[in-house]
């Protein structure tokens, strides 16, 4: 990584406390503000965060319904990925954990998340969550020491294809397939629900989870 | 503007003029009895999102292309994903003037480009990861790249000595596809940039942003 070097940039006064703001930063840290301004007051970091995930295979969803030309609309696909990203200098392990109907586990996965590093699962792919259930997902972080540490934010998504009808100019008619998407935010639990048996339970999952990939 | 006058008003417009005066002269008095307290709201001066600007025509199990049907017809493409871009929308609900760093992490977690924007008071800028980041920043097209975005904001004042929270973000990927009968559409997904406590990019030490503000000036 290049370093700036003073003595080949032009000396305009612009450039010149670009480069005095900059060796001041690194050389004194940057300055938080307190007073006048607005206080810092939220961000927030759990272990625990959780996620609903929905498999699909029917055309309607309670009353909002999509074409009907094709019986077999479930033979269309889904897939809903979970996306970790970790903001702090701390390398984290995330299990990752989907149950459906209440305590029915259905499938674990490790991942290493690294500082400032991205990490996603694609969970249909990886555990076959092809049918119309409500899935539950779980993610708990710890630290190489093997202690709960919180340190990551994530992110769902859900991926929906959907058929429909399409002609060319010339007339020729195809069937294809538009892939949909909404997404939201992992949300974050509270660490004495962890505290209370939510840890030890998923930790216990560790022998059924997946490897790292 | 034209200001009231007092003796044409109906007693009811006199007692709004009065009240609206009032609150102009003394300014505005928040209740704290008898109704709910603000118990919500944060700011943070760093922001996490991600950006994902794959384009493959299958994510996991989902595919766009061809019903099973008609895939023996091997002379039609199917849907095609052509290209897409991450917004990252900033908008300041605050009255100081902030300016934002924007840096770009590749997926082990390395910055690769980075980027700044003003963003005043009531201002909502608009900043495109692939179109106005990565391709001014590496000279070539950002498309299958992936990884985490962040957002550190300072005082305008005091670029890069005065840390200072007031913003919140919102990201938007768009994905256009097109089928092999000439149509295009844009698909999108919203989800919002996530706040992380100022304690965290106080531990992160100097030399990240160090690092980020070299990138970004």
């Amino acid at each position: 990584m290049k370093f700036l070097k003073l003595t080949s940039i032009k000396p305009s006064r612009g450039m010149a406390l670009a480069a005095v703001a900059v060796l001041s930063a690194l050389a004194v840290g940057a300055t938080f503000s307190t007073l006048f301004n607005f206080r810092s007051s939220g961000g927030s970091l759990s272990a625990y965060l959780i996620g609903a995930a929905n498999g699909r295979n029917h055309t309607c969803f309670g009353t909002a319904c999509g074409p009907t030309y094709d019986p077999l609309a479930g033979s269309d696909t889904i897939e809903v990925v979970v996306r970790l990203g970790n903001p702090t200098n701390v390398a984290l392990k995330a299990i990752i954990a989907v149950y459906r109907d209440g305590d029915t586990f259905r499938g674990c996965v490790q991942k290493t998340v690294d500082p400032n590093a991205y990490r996603d699962v694609k969970l249909v792919q990886l555990f076959g969550l092809y049918d119309t259930e409500d899935f539950t997902v779980k993610v708990l972080t710890r630290d190489f020491a093997n202690k709960v540490q919180a340190g990551v934010k994530g992110w769902l998504t859900h991926f929906t294809a959907e058929t429909f009808d399409s002609y060319s100019e010339s007339g020729s008619f195809s069937q294809n397939r538009f892939l949909h998407m909404h997404e939201t935010e992992l949300k974050e639990v509270p660490l004495e629900v962890l505290r209370a048996g939510e840890a030890d339970k998923l930790i216990a999952l560790l022998p059924d989870c997946l490897p790292d990939t | 503007m034209g200001f009231l006058d007092f003796a044409k008003q109906k007693p009811r417009l006199l007692l709004l003029g009065v009240i609206v005066a009032s609150a102009l002269a003394v300014g505005f008095t928040y209740t704290k009895f008898f109704v709910f307290p603000s118990s919500g709201g944060s700011l943070s001066p760093y922001l996490l999102g991600y950006y994902d600007l794959r384009t493959d025509d299958c994510i996991g199990a989902a595919c766009a292309g061809q019903n099973e049907d008609t895939q023996r017809h091997a002379d039609r493409a199917g849907i095609m994903t052509n290209r897409t871009d991450v917004a990252i929308d900033l908008s300041n609900p605050t009255r100081t003037v902030l300016r934002a760093l924007i840096s770009v992490f590749d997926d082990a977690g390395t910055v690769i480009a980075c980027t700044t924007r003003p963003v005043e008071s009531n201002d909502t800028a608009r900043v495109f990861v692939n179109n106005d980041i990565l391709i001014p920043f590496l000279g070539s097209n950002g498309d299958g790249k992936f990884g985490v975005i962040k957002v550190v904001t300072f005082l305008e004042a005091n670029i890069l000595t005065a840390v200072q929270a007031g913003v919140k973000g919102w990201l938007t990927h768009y994905v256009s596809e097109s089928d092999d009968g000439g149509h295009q559409l844009i698909f999108t997904r919203q989800s919002q940039m996530q706040q992380v406590p100022v304690e965290v990019l106080k531990r992160n030490s100097n030399a990240e942003l160090g690092t980020i503000a070299e990138l970004c000036l």
